[in-house]
């Protein structure tokens, strides 16, 4: 089994999607090659994707979707001749629910069926903005899980349904969870990470600008 | 009332409207570094959407005419909608019972979309309209319409 893992961030190696396949990767006995869409030209790119069995995109969510680097690849791909090729994808998102991926999801078994590949799935992960920034101890238990992932993607070539649905988890965020994250405390101390970079950085006082009245 | 096309199809053009021409303008992607939430409030690194931006933020009604590329929004329209993001906080709401941006602004325009109705299947379809309608809804517009036009064709 030959698999190509495709890096769809815009921050190619220095973010959040890295670090999602190298932990994927450090599940696997021989790591896979990796491309960064960011230094490619999507022309050569999809035809280089001919020469592996399976392709897996990782990327970030952009506006409940793929950034617009991902699209340019998307557009240069043609339909396979047989169902021989491969694609999953992982997406790594901002907000806590994984459903504000959906529309993506729901785009990407779409895109798999119209260009003939066999569709492995997609597995969602939200509440990940953080992943590059905060310490890495904050984020163990993800970082098993895709380690986890990896291992089984190794011994299947498929993604383990359970890991699937673990990392997806909240799909939606429940009323209590809409009424803790809404009440004073909760609010304040999601500002706090924001306010402390925006501090840092000179502009705190600048946050609410609205430079293009 | 102040109106804005953004068109990758069609020729209309209104009277003191603003045009963005995706045939025309090739929109630079965004790098996800955050400046415009964290070092320079509002404002994109780049500069080639400052005065879309403006037209954007200041107009009543932006209308659309989009083409489907890939069973998908264009690759181009993707990346404006990605530059999009300095037009709201980073502080996020749950008001709504799901993580929504605070606006930036007072008020957003009400977003009229006419796209070439070149679909393989009604799912294909409902997918992109159900993505048009998130996006702008995300994007705190009140008013927003979709109307597919067979290519060549206009009722």
């Amino acid at each position: 089994m030959k698999t190509l893992m495709l890096n769809g961030s815009p921050r190619a190696d220095h973010g959040n999607t890295q670090l999602f396949i190298d932990h994927f990767q450090s599940g696997l006995t021989t790591p896979l090659p990796v491309r960064y869409l960011l230094r490619e030209n999507p022309t050569t790119l999809a035809l280089a994707m001919k020469e592996y069995d399976t392709i897996l995109l990782v990327m970030p969510l952009y506006i409940h979707a793929m950034p617009g680097l991902v699209m340019k690849l998307f557009e240069e791909l043609k339909p396979q001749s047989s169902h021989h090729q491969k694609i999953g994808f992982i997406v790594q998102a901002g907000f806590i629910e994984s459903a504000t991926a959906r529309y993506l999801e729901n785009y990407l078994s779409a895109l798999a069926h119209r260009l003939n590949y066999t569709y492995l799935g997609t597995v969602i992960k939200g509440d990940a903005a953080a992943c590059s920034i905060l310490p890495h101890f904050f984020f163990g238990r993800l970082f098993k899980q895709l380690k986890a992932l990896g291992v089984a993607y190794e011994k299947t070539g498929s993604f383990d349904p359970l890991l699937v649905k673990k990392l997806g988890n909240p799909v939606y965020l429940s009323k209590f969870q809409v009424r803790l994250l809404e009440s004073r405390l909760v609010s304040r101390l999601n500002q706090v990470g924001w306010n402390w970079i925006l501090k840092r950085n000179g502009c705190f006082e600048n946050r609410y600008d609205r430079p293009f009245l | 009332m102040k109106t804005m096309i953004v068109r990758e199809y069609n020729t209309v053009m209104l009277p003191d409207s603003y045009l963005l021409d995706l045939n025309t303008h090739q929109i630079k992607g965004c790098c996800g570094c955050w400046t415009c939430w964290w070092k320079t409030p509002g404002r994109c690194i780049h500069h080639d959407l400052d005065c879309f931006y403006h037209h954007y933020i200041t107009a009543e009604k932006v209308t659309f005419y989009l083409t489907v590329s890939q069973g998908f929004i264009s690759a181009n329209l993707k990346t404006l909608f990605d530059r999009m993001i300095p037009l709201f906080l980073p502080y996020t709401n749950y008001g709504s019972g799901e993580s929504m941006h605070d606006p930036r602004y007072e008020r957003y325009p009400d977003i009229e979309i006419y796209y070439q109705d070149t679909f393989f299947n009604t799912a294909e379809k409902q997918i992109f309209e159900d993505y048009l309608q998130r996006t702008f809804y995300q994007f705190h517009s009140k008013t927003i319409h979709l109307t597919g036009e067979t290519p060549g064709v206009r009722s």
